[in-house]
């Protein structure tokens, strides 16, 4: 393949010059497009770490895989142009490829058996039985708490079952088009995927399994039905998840195996996706195991918080138990208020005090009823303690009572917030004077904080997508939907729910202010009106207070989600730009650290390429030739074809005047225009200076730093350099309109970061003005101005090349947000004429 | 306004095609079964066909060479989230206009289609 290539250069060399340069020049605007498509999917990426990862791992899966092509392809027409050359380049490519792989690679998903497991073995797998079935495990076998009798059915029958249908590839490409702010295109994703799931086969094996399991509990007398649950991995860890997936309750055994998959494809439901993504987690590091429990005839359920408040004032630390009638579906789902016992932190814990439910009705005497026995209590209190110990900090623990007064335990993990809690309710002990009326008073913290914003009242639970940003929510009930749109909330206020509520939990771990039980608050609060919502106190002022302005704000940073640093690794083979000095002898393939080094390099020995002298005779190229100019600026000119006049005299120099192209003339006339200053004395000094205190390492006259122009009568492209400035404009002036182009791209400049932007702006401003389609990333620019005809491309060429020459030095001079408005002012009033000319 | 036909095993995938394209006023069927598919080749003229390369039960490249038999003038653009040397050099060999990488923006889509629909005039 390698000889082959090398013979065919050889034999055109000798026998064709002509059709040499003729493909020469193919491969250079080959190498073009994929210089300008490598450098987009790196912006891209650079994009995705800023923002901190709001879309899937499969997206920057996707987005590597296109880069490595558009590189691996920028150096195929590079080696194209110049066989053989660039062998240590492809080599170095291959050594970032293999550490871009290896950083961002995921755990393989393992199909391998067991694909049930019996509660006792899940006490010793978490990553087979998810963190929900692990912890059921241990709680069973480490501490006997009674649990209900069941089985796992794996993670690796999860991974079996996308193997055997082929979903991965699938899955992958819809994931990688979610956006978190874009909710009505992730609902779309989402159907798609959770259709996917539920038209998928159940492979034999899992099949076989899961029915063996339930048929030999039939054999021992447990006759279900069955409660299935999700059990993923991550869940109940680092991050709840809570209520983000299904549960399906009172499961037939017939009915068994489309409940197993109704859990499954739970995990893409939107409500699961957006909190996934907003954790940073990829879908291949939460597989999910499901867990099939035998189903309690409840008479009560419920939640122990192992370490809580009984109100925000009271500084010791009490166990609460929050119990309903019937199941527990709607305590965690926030439709309604439970009754709660508080109880000593003790092994033997002692009754501290018990509120009834306000929503039960009183018994005949006029009593508040209490469902749970004080001596149910006591024992549900004293099994918490003993899970808080296992479970290594306050626990999140639901449980039931069967009609027969036996007690069960259903789930045990991390109690979110408890910590947060204490130390925001320490410092509130006094109100502080506040002026604002006060809208409403009374109810119990969900999740402290103080937030602002204007009151939008919800009053059905899927009505979410008309809530705008910055809202305080204002609802009857808490549902864990509401997760889906938390970005967008700055507090939540509900008449009924609880701390127990699942969207309580996700509130405390994003640290967004939720109060729960402040009845008729939704009555009380008109959608519309500004209102201050201080969890801590329960209270609902009007307008925004200012003296609780310092603690209100945007939900606290959170931890560094795990994509994030996977990330990081893998940018740092990706986006560093080392390579900057191509007269350095630094600059070489063995140099690049990053594929952005790498599209630097291979760019500028393209441009070397088509430059080179092949054959010092001038035989096939056209000797380049440097532009004579009075301007402190080196600029090269290659002719391809007419695009320099035949009278021009021969030589290693050409007088700007027998330049035939008429894009590079009109470029030039813009750069050369009389308002712009090129301060030549001054600009010649410092490079000389320059040049001296560098002990000739850089040379004004380099050609490695000068500018170039590979021009034809109506083709151009032109690396624009003058000191940190770095533009790249290609363009296109024919006689038909529809073929015209000019692309426009410009990066970097000296001065910081925030001088580069503004400039970036009004570079933005004024092409906008001037009908470009503009897109800005960072301090990179990109501009199309397309299917014109050519007067109005040339007219165009000759403002960006005024606009060069003016703003090139700007990056040092703006210092203002009202001097890129003034300075995009004054020109559009100058240089309107010349747009219409 | 063309004909256009797109092949994608994820139905999503397809239809975002489709919306970018009926913009520009063409008309655009999409498909995820690679038979149906190919009965609407040999039942309609289609002047541009969109294919993935991952299908359900065929590869990309099997329905190019099946396309390029029936209707030999429709112009094909493959269009993969998984690019590889060979599949590409497969997909030119068979007469393939067009070999595109996902994920693929708007601009260039259309773009991609405008120079297939000239090709062909």
């Amino acid at each position: 393949m390698y000889l082959k290539r090398l013979f065919k250069h050889w034999t055109l060399q000798v026998f064709t010059p002509g059709k040499l340069l003729r493909l020469k020049y193919e491969a250079f605007k080959e190498l073009l497009q994929h210089d300008k498509k490598s450098l987009e999917l790196i912006t891209d990426l650079e994009e995705i770490l800023h923002e901190c990862m709001s879309v899937d791992w499969a997206r920057v899966e996707s987005l590597l895989r296109a880069l490595r092509w558009s590189v691996g392809s920028l150096i195929r027409s590079l080696v194209a142009m110049h066989p053989a050359a660039y062998w240590e380049l492809e080599e170095q490519f291959h050594r970032l490829e293999l550490a871009i792989v290896n950083a961002a690679s995921l755990p393989e998903e393992d199909c391998l058996p067991p694909y049930t497991l019996t509660l006792a073995e899940a006490a010793a797998a978490p990553d087979l039985a998810g963190g929900k079935a692990h912890m059921l495990g241990r709680m069973h076998q480490e501490v006997g708490v009674p649990v209900p009798p069941g089985f796992v059915v794996t993670t690796h029958s999860f991974s079996l079952f996308l193997q055997y249908n082929h979903l991965r590839h699938r899955l992958d490409e819809l994931l990688a088009q979610a956006r978190l702010n874009q909710s009505e295109r992730l609902e779309e994703i989402s159907r798609e995927m959770e259709a996917l799931i539920l038209e998928g086969d159940l492979p034999p094996k899992v099949r076989e399994e899961l029915t063996r399991r339930i048929e030999e509990y039939q054999r021992q007398g447990v006759q279900g039905p069955w409660v299935v649950r999700s059990s993923a991995v991550s869940e109940d860890g680092e991050v709840s998840f809570a209520g983000q997936y299904t549960s399906v309750l009172n499961i037939s055994a017939p009915e068994a195996l489309d409940a197993y998959k109704r859990v499954l494809a739970s995990k893409y439901s939107p409500r699961a996706l957006t909190y996934r993504l907003r954790c940073g987690l990829a879908d291949q590091e939460t597989p999910m195991a499901v867990l099939f429990l035998e189903m309690i005839d409840a008479k009560l359920s419920g939640v122990v918080y192992t370490r809580e408040s009984e109100s925000a004032a009271r500084k010791e630390k009490c166990l609460a138990i929050y119990a309903i009638p019937g199941l527990g579906q709607h305590l965690v789902d926030g439709s309604t208020i439970p009754e709660v016992h508080y109880l000593t932190r003790e092994t033997n814990p002692k009754p501290v005090q018990s509120a009834a439910s306000p929503l039960c009705p009183l018994e005949p005497e006029g009593k508040a009823r209490i469902c749970l026995t004080a001596e149910a209590a006591v024992r549900l209190a004293g099994w918490g303690m003993t899970l808080e110990k296992l479970g290594g900090g306050p626990q999140d623990i639901e449980w039931c009572q069967d009609k027969k007064g036996e007690l069960f335990f259903l789930q045990s993990r991390p109690l979110r917030g408890s910590s947060e809690f204490a130390e925001g309710s320490q410092e509130q002990g006094e109100t502080p004077e506040i002026a604002n009326p006060l809208l409403h008073e009374g109810g119990v913290t969900a999740s402290p904080g103080v937030g602002m914003g204007k009151v939008w009242v919800v009053r059905q639970e899927h009505d979410l997508k008309g809530v705008p940003e910055a809202a305080v929510l204002v609802s009857p009930t808490l549902p864990p939907t509401f997760a889906s749109i938390i970005e967008r909330l700055r507090a939540v206020v509900a008449d009924g729910g609880s701390r127990a509520s699942h969207f309580a939990a996700v509130a405390r771990e994003y640290g967004l202010p939720v109060m729960v039980g402040a009845i008729e608050a939704s009555r009380r609060l008109s959608p519309g009106q500004t209102v201050t919502v201080d969890a801590n106190r329960c209270r609902v002022y009007e307008g925004e207070v200012e003296s609780l302005k310092a603690q209100a704000g945007p939900a606290r940073a959170r931890p560094e989600p795990p994509c994030a640093a996977r990330m990081r690794a893998l940018m740092a083979f990706i986006s560093p730009l080392r390579l900057t000095d191509p007269t350095s002898t630094e600059f070489t393939p063995q140099q690049c650290r990053s594929l952005h080094d790498v599209v630097r390099f291979a760019h500028e020995k393209g441009m070397a390429e088509m430059f080179s002298l092949v054959g010092r005779s001038g035989r096939g190229l056209a000797q380049a030739r440097r532009l004579a100019t009075e301007l402190p600026l080196v600029m090269y000119v290659l002719d391809l074809e007419g695009a320099i006049s035949p009278a021009a005299p021969k030589g290693k120099t050409i007088e700007p005047e027998y330049i035939t192209s008429e894009p590079m003339r009109a470029c030039w006339e813009g750069l050369t225009h009389p308002d712009v200053v090129w301060h030549k004395g001054l600009i010649h000094m410092d490079w000389e200076e320059l040049d001296r205190i560098s002990a000739g390492l850089v040379n004004l006259n380099s050609k490695a730093l000068a500018s170039y122009a590979v021009m034809s009568s109506n083709y151009l492209h032109l690396i624009l350099r003058f000191g940190y400035h770095f533009a790249v404009l290609d363009t296109l002036c024919s006689e038909e309109p529809e073929a015209n182009y000019i692309s426009f791209r410009f990066k970097g400049g000296g001065g910081n970061f925030q001088n580069r932007l503004w400039r970036v702006e009004l570079i933005k401003r004024i092409l906008e003005w001037a009908d470009f389609t503009v897109k800005t990333r960072g301090d990179l620019l990109d501009a199309r101005f397309e299917r014109r005809e050519a007067r109005q491309i040339l007219s165009r060429l000759m403002i960006l090349g005024i606009l060069q020459g003016k703003t090139r030095l700007l990056d040092m001079a703006l210092t203002s947000e009202d001097q890129v408005t003034e300075m995009t002012d004054a020109f559009q009033e100058r240089y309107v004429g010349y747009l219409y000319s | 306004m063309a004909d256009i036909l797109v092949l994608d095993d994820v139905l999503d995938a397809g239809i975002m095609i489709k919306r970018i394209l009926e913009r520009k006023g063409h008309r655009v069927v999409v498909y995820t079964e690679e038979e149906e598919a190919l009965a609407h080749v040999r039942a309609h003229a289609v002047e541009v066909a969109i294919l993935d390369i991952r299908l359900k039960r065929l590869s990309g490249v099997d329905m190019l060479e099946e396309i390029k038999k029936v209707s030999p003038h429709t112009r094909v653009i493959m269009l993969t989230g998984y690019p590889t040397l060979e599949t590409a050099r497969q997909a030119q060999e068979l007469g393939a206009f067009d070999y595109c990488i996902k994920p693929i923006d708007k601009e260039e889509l259309e773009e991609k289609v405008a120079s297939a629909l000239e090709a062909k005039t």
